[in-house]
């Protein structure tokens, strides 16, 4: 989450400010922090934009602090704000990170006591939190007030001092039309969820004013966070240079993926829509027999298209004609597993398999069709019967 | 001839390699099958009546008529079973009864005890007839008629093993107990030690068999045993008997599987 673009005005009528125009292209998330006597404003922007109020702090008689939110607003390239109030001064504060508002925070001090004011304690449930303050005191000036995360050392030391880590000063309102309300404004994201208590100080010495402070709080989308490069395989890896569409080379030589471009951009098309297959027989009363497989290919010959149905048992079986194609020889050896996937690892739809051993020595049928045949896409068929369904 | 065990070589059967015409098979069926001698095999009519022509390219003669699978109703005289030729042969053939596990018993006939004239089993036309059987027909894919008879000599009868092996799928837990699934098929071989001086002719019987692609038959014409339809073993061996001109060949013989019941 980062800090797009700024701007701050003051009045000069005494009644309302308008901001010069700024670039929130890309905006998510705009802040508004308007300041002046009595803490009652209205601001509007030139886009059209609504603002959500939230509470406003006051510390009479000169000492009013609101702010405002806009999540997600419509985007512009010259976009001007203007509020209305007391004398007011306004600071808009445009953010790049989509998020919500999770909380908010403020107190008022009276003049006199001392130069701190804690804005109150926010405790994020889930890290990544941007917080937004601001600051008003009933002087002159704001005197570099300091923001900085309440438990952490002020260190002055370091120009420019007023920006105090994970704080940072943005902009310092100084006497406003001759009215004793200035102010400041600051922002800080912090990865965490510790709590965060936004305190204001004035180091130096302009007395005691009576002051105001809000901070406002919004989570942030985290950037997803890489993980780490997997160990090197111990193996050789020259294939990964040949691996262009994803699936080819070594175990542990490719990234999973990474630089797959689909060749095929257009529909899917439907998943054919099979009826529920017959009822088999059922086994009942046959304890200790056997059932005979057989398979089924249907060779579709190239290019008259004509389909030959191919039987080839484990032992020759002499069916009736009409009985799932009648007679088939023997030659089949084995049959593998029938596996069913739902899906390939990009999402395709893949065919079942199965593996089929059979000897062709009896009449090298295969080997014949093979001469000038292929058997891809041919349909194969694995059935079961006992003998007595086969009577 | 009773009483001597009969064999025949692979290049015996007159009917090798001839697809028989006659009464066509029911569809997906084919009369090419008779021809492959694979007993397993099968041919199957949609008729009870059936007539088989094999056609010679010469005239041959026939001395012993092996069936090992088919579907013909038992008896001996008369049968469903006729075989006659063009020179005038006409025998009604002894159909034995299955075996206890429902396979056939191989039908075996000697044609020279039957028909004693060889001119009148010397033909180039064979004809194997099935008459009125209880059920339509099916026959294994192994039909042949060996000639010369081939009498094995000496004979193996005094002192032979019979062993027979039941197709199945068996798995035996840590409990010892079997699951048993009965493949209803079965395969039988006879190991016998022949003691002869005939090393040349019993060798050209392995090697006829051509290394058990052209089955041949051994019959030792034993109460209990018929005759069986199959191949030697792959290995060969003749140990000589030290001083003398005998060998002592050790004969496993292994009948080509009938498939399962008909």
């Amino acid at each position: 989450m980062a800090l797009l673009a700024q701007v701050h005005a003051q009045s000069t009528n005494g009644t309302d400010a308008t901001t010069a125009a700024i670039d929130i292209t890309g905006a998510e998330i705009v802040v508004v922090f308007v300041g002046d006597k009595f803490g009652a404003s209205l601001i509007s922007d030139s886009l059209g934009n609504t603002y959500e109020a939230r509470s406003a702090y006051v510390n009479l008689p000169d000492s009013g602090l609101q702010g405002w939110y806009a999540i997600a607003p419509t985007t512009g390239t010259a976009v001007t704000w203007t509020v209305t109030g007391d004398v007011p001064w306004v600071s808009v504060l445009v953010f790049d990170n989509a998020g919500a508002f999770i909380a908010e925070s403020g107190a008022s001090a009276p003049a006199g006591v001392t130069n701190l004011i804690k804005s109150g304690t926010i405790t994020p449930s889930s890290p990544g939190v941007l917080y937004v303050s601001a600051y008003l005191n009933d002087t002159d000036a704001a005197g570099v007030a300091i923001c900085y995360k309440d438990g952490n050392t002020v260190d002055v030391s370091l120009p420019p001092y007023w920006s105090q880590p994970p704080f940072q000063t943005v902009h310092q309102h100084l006497q406003v039309n001759l009215q004793h309300h200035s102010g400041a404004v600051a922002y800080a994201v912090d990865v965490t969820s510790d709590p965060m208590n936004a305190s204001w100080v004035i180091p130096f010495s302009v007395g005691f004013p009576a002051r105001v402070a809000m901070t406002m709080a919004f989570v942030a989308t985290l950037a997803p966070v890489p993980l780490p490069t997997p160990p090197a395989p111990q193996i050789n890896c020259t294939p990964q240079s040949n691996v262009g569409n994803g699936g080819k080379g070594a175990a542990g030589c490719n990234t999973g993926g990474v630089g797959f471009v689909p060749s095929y951009t257009g529909p899917w098309g439907d998943v054919p829509d099979h009826d529920d297959p017959d009822e088999g027989e059922t086994l009942t009363g046959k304890d200790g027999r056997g059932v005979e497989a057989w398979i089924e290919l249907n060779h579709i010959d190239y290019p008259s298209g004509d389909v030959t149905q191919i039987l080839r048992a484990q032992v020759p079986l002499d069916d009736p004609s009409d009985y799932e194609g009648g007679y088939k020889t023997d030659g089949l050896l084995a049959i593998g597993d029938v596996e069913h996937s739902l899906g390939n690892e990009r999402g395709g739809f893949e065919a079942a398999t199965v593996d089929v051993q059979l000897t062709d020595a009896r009449d090298d049928t295969f080997r014949d069709l093979a001469d000038d045949q292929e058997f891809e896409g041919d349909e194969l068929f694995v059935k079961l019967a006992s003998d007595e369904a086969r009577a | 001839m009773a009483d001597v065990t009969i064999y025949a070589r692979g290049g015996d059967n007159i009917l090798d390699g001839i697809t028989p015409t006659g009464t066509a098979p029911s569809s997906t069926y084919a009369l090419s099958a008779l021809a492959l001698m694979q007993p397993a095999a099968r041919v199957r009519w949609g008729a009870s009546t059936v007539s088989l022509v094999f056609a010679l390219g010469s005239s041959l003669r026939g001395d012993v008529l092996v069936i090992p699978a088919h579907n013909l109703d038992a008896g001996t005289s008369p049968t469903v079973l006729t075989l006659t030729n063009g020179a005038g042969l006409s025998l009604s053939v002894p159909v034995p009864a299955d075996q206890a596990n429902g396979l056939p018993a191989t039908i075996v006939l000697d044609l020279v005890e039957a028909e004693p004239n060889p001119t009148t089993r010397t033909s180039n036309s064979w004809t194997l007839t099935i008459t009125s059987n209880s059920v339509n027909v099916t026959l294994g894919g192994a039909i042949a008629i060996f000639g010369p008879q081939r009498i094995l000599d000496p004979d193996i009868r005094w002192g032979y093993t019979v062993r027979e092996e039941a197709g199945q799928v068996i798995t035996r837990n840590d409990y010892l107990t079997r699951y048993v699934v009965n493949l209803r098929t079965y395969e039988r071989s006879i190991v016998a030690s022949i003691r002869t001086t005939d090393l040349e002719g019993v060798r050209a019987w392995f090697h006829e068999n051509a290394a058990g692609s052209a089955p041949g038959l051994l019959w030792p014409q034993l109460t209990g045993l018929d005759a069986y339809l199959g191949i030697w073993e792959p290995q060969f061996e003749a140990v000589n008997v030290e001083g003398t001109e005998y060998y002592d060949i050790r004969l496993t013989f292994t009948e080509l599987s009938k498939g399962k019941p008909i």
